[in-house]
């Protein structure tokens, strides 16, 4: 008796491998599966590096109305022009002729100095630098402001030290000391503080799980046109039980994407250097469930996929939504509960998270518990419905086919 | 011999009937589009980054940190959701990703301001997050140049100096800022001009490759090109005039939901910028043929198209400014009909400059349309003659 069970326990094994050694014939064997598997996860994230690789604008063309023309107001753009963000390309003689400036392109900043600019500063006011700035670009904005941010507080303190030179000269009465607070700014997760490094680590998980759910829906939607073909019977399939076939194929994919999985996340930060913290052993263990959901996500999509072409439209909008979805761009806690609630339910979005807070803030794996709790909850869900995916609807469609 | 209207009618007729031919089409067409532009603009109604999760780390416990505690926690920037009592615990707060970033207040903070020794706020802010952490960074600088002031001023004035003269004193210099068109700086004006139109562009041009190349891997492009007269130039008109009707209607409804319901800044007459979707939709169309006439292939020509669409979120400029990047790279963004529409939106729409300015874009998006009969006779070829290459 027990004996029977080693046996059976053994066939179902053996059945599981014979599907895996198929599945790897058939991923080999089809040209647009090794792109989505191995070119894809290969080429974009050296696209993408490429695109964001600057990290941050320089230079934005900046034009100045100088209606005030003193020694202060000059040496006011002077150092404008000198901060990294913020390039002067020239002076307009009125806000009209700037104006005109910004409509061609030639500017995104008009600098305003008023006629009473330096007169403000003599007098002991408050002298205000009108900026007006293009909105286009978010991060054209916050160069103008981070280079306008800096003089200001710069020329400030020139200031101050000379009115307290005065006070001090002429003995103004309890001025020598005065309490003062100062701050320091420590970037963390993201020291270069650049959009790449913020971006791209969690791009190349979503590349990943892309990659992954496409091949799986074009080796499903391959062998339906194999079978459509066949009188509903795909010749190539191993006929086996569900699970064996699922654990099979699973079993195939897991051990091609070690390759992909050891490039993207550890060699492609190194290469383009993204923050790189965090344990291999825990990334590894952290990406195990994530990849495992990814293929079950993928086996359950594939139902809807009957040609090899439509996963090309699924592939493209479905990226830009999850990318959305993650919180990468607008944060999660201020998105509704709804769009929330969606967004939990995609592996990317819990994978993303933590495989940036490990690898740009260098959490550890107990850290990171509750997106990798999800995932393994996500792959057993997907699990769950890509089996009832296979049992209920295959089952009926291939009914179908043969009857036709 | 047919009249040439008669077989522009059949073949517009044939077109029609493809596009009813299976619920797909029409999911891709008009609900994709319309679900996702309705899924971004929703996603960021709140448009504002308000409330960032923070937490304080305040080792002082004095009345002035206190002080500078509760200042911080009536920023509406910043939400202070926990407090912690050394730097471990709240690095590992942010590490968890429960907080954005952290504001430690040193020990003896009071005394050492008011013996003179410049003590120091340090704030650490997470920019793997970059949008919460630009926001928060602005937040916290604003709060420790006013804590300075504060504390400052009240010297100050207690010496005896006039109350104004201390403000000028602490900032002698004011920026005003302007920024023009999207004065809240609301990132759902920001984002959603560029895409939501992308994701239109982007189904546009799989369509149109798919409904092309597809009668080639049919091999229904012998019969596709005879209902139309044997006119590559027909057929295709028939084939793409009845999607170009529903793509702009599509474009139009989520110009109207931009405008109309999340009150985007509409600074130019909306025929323009209804013009400007229409000739995009038809040059999305016209490079989608350019590229099914250079690789008549269903599979080449809808990887060429997918990639570039998938990229030209990034490499379109939309966030990066296309002279930032590398110049072999920034070329790209030339050749995608979504950057002229994009410019000719912040051109239009939010700074409301003279038609005049924008008149290159539209006459480039009028190119792509001129481009795509160059590689027609290659098509017509292939139609004749289809081969499949799985």
């Amino acid at each position: 008796m027990k004996r029977m069970n080693m046996n059976a326990v053994g066939r179902w094994i053996c059945d599981m491998l014979a599907v895996c050694k198929r599945e790897f014939a058939l991923v080999f064997r089809d040209m647009g599966v090794v792109l989505f598997f191995l070119l894809l996860p290969t080429v974009y994230p050296i696209l993408y590096a490429l695109i964001y690789n600057p990290e941050y604008v320089r230079e934005v063309p900046v034009v100045v109305v100088d209606d005030c023309r003193s020694d202060m107001s000059r040496e006011y753009a002077r150092r404008l022009d000198a901060s990294q963000y913020v390039k002067i390309v020239g002076y307009a003689a009125n806000m009209q002729e700037a104006r005109k400036c910004m409509a061609e392109k030639e500017c995104y900043a008009i600098v305003n100095f008023p006629e009473d600019f330096s007169r403000c500063i003599g007098r002991g006011e408050q002298a205000h630098v009108s900026i007006y700035s293009d909105m286009s670009l978010l991060l054209r904005y916050k160069g103008i402001l981070m280079a306008a941010t800096d003089v200001q507080a710069a020329m400030g303190a020139d200031v101050r030290a000379e009115v307290m030179q005065q006070a001090a000269a002429s003995g103004t009465a309890g001025i020598g000391m005065i309490p003062t607070i100062d701050s320091a700014s420590v970037a963390m997760g993201n020291t270069a503080m650049g959009l790449a490094s913020a971006l791209l680590p969690g791009i190349l998980v979503l590349i990943l799980q892309q990659s992954l759910i496409l091949g799986v829906c074009m080796l499903a939607a391959g062998s339906r046109e194999r079978a459509r073909l066949n009188g509903g019977i795909d010749p190539k399939e191993i006929r086996t039980g569900d699970v064996r076939q699922m654990l099979g194929k699973t079993l195939c994919y897991l051990v091609i994407y070690i390759i992909p999985l050891i490039y993207i996340l550890k060699y492609v930060p190194m290469i383009f250097s993204y923050p790189q913290n965090g344990h291999s052993l825990d990334m590894i263990a952290f990406m195990v469930p994530f990849l495992l959901s990814s293929i079950f996500m993928g086996m359950t999509i594939q139902v809807f996929i009957r040609e090899r072409e439509a996963v090309f439209p699924l592939f493209v909008f479905t990226s830009v939504l999850f990318l959305f979805l993650s919180g990468l761009s607008w944060p999660r806690f201020a998105m509704s509960g709804l769009w929330y609630l969606i967004g939990s339910c995609f592996p990317s979005t819990w994978a993303m998270n933590g495989y940036i807070a490990m690898k740009s803030n260098g959490a550890l794996l107990h850290q990171v518990s509750h997106p990798y709790a999800m995932l393994w909850l996500l792959t057993a869900v997907y699990f769950l419905l890509a089996l009832a995916v296979r049992k209920f609807i295959d089952k009926k469609q291939e009914h179908a086919g043969m009857k036709n | 011999m047919k009249s040439l209207l008669s077989v522009i009618k059949e073949s517009i007729w044939r077109g029609c009937m493809f596009v009813m031919s299976r619920p797909l089409y029409l999911v891709s067409i008009v609900v994709i589009p319309l679900l996702s532009g309705f899924i971004m603009l929703d996603l960021l109604k709140e448009g504002i980054g308000n409330h960032v999760p923070a937490a304080i780390v305040d080792l002082d416990g004095s009345d002035l940190s206190r002080r500078v505690t509760s200042n911080l926690d009536a920023m509406q920037t910043v939400d202070v959701k926990r407090s912690f009592n050394d730097f471990t615990e709240a690095r590992d707060a942010l590490q968890r990703g429960d907080i954005i970033g952290f504001f430690v207040i040193p020990e003896n903070f009071a005394g050492e301001a008011l013996a003179g020794r410049v003590p120091e706020i340090t704030y650490y802010t997470n920019y793997a997050y970059f949008v919460p952490a630009s926001l928060m960074y602005k937040g916290f600088k604003t709060i420790s140049v006013l804590s300075n002031g504060a504390l400052v001023s009240t010297t100050l004035v207690t010496a005896g100096l006039p109350e104004s003269s201390v403000t000028a004193l602490l900032m002698p210099y004011v920026n005003d800022m302007h920024p023009l068109g999207n004065p809240w700086m609301s990132y759902q004006i920001y984002m959603g001009h560029s895409f939501v139109p992308g994701i239109l562009a982007l189904m546009v041009m799989i369509i149109t490759v798919y409904s092309i190349t597809d009668e080639i891997k049919k091999k229904t492009s012998v019969e596709w090109l005879k209902s139309a007269g044997g006119s590559i130039v027909v057929a295709l008109i028939g084939k793409l005039a009845p999607q170009t009707l529903l793509f702009t209607l599509a474009g139009w409804i989520l110009q109207l939901a931009t405008y109309a319901l999340y009150d985007f800044p509409l600074n130019c007459n909306i025929v323009v910028m209804m013009t400007a979707m229409f000739l995009m939709v038809l040059a999305c169309q016209a490079f989608a043929v350019t590229v099914c006439g250079i690789v008549p292939n269903l599979r080449l020509a809808l990887s060429v198209c997918s990639l570039l669409s998938v990229l030209a979120f990034s490499i379109g400029g939309f966030t990066i400014p296309v002279e930032d990047m590398y110049r072999w790279i920034g070329i790209v963004s030339y050749i995608l009909p979504i950057r002229y529409y994009f410019l000719i939106y912040i051109d239009q729409s939010l700074n409301g400059v003279d038609l005049y300015y924008s008149r290159y874009y539209f006459i480039a998006l009028l190119v792509f349309v001129l481009v795509s009969f160059i590689p027609l006779f290659n098509l017509k070829r292939m139609c004749k003659k289809p081969v499949y290459v799985p």
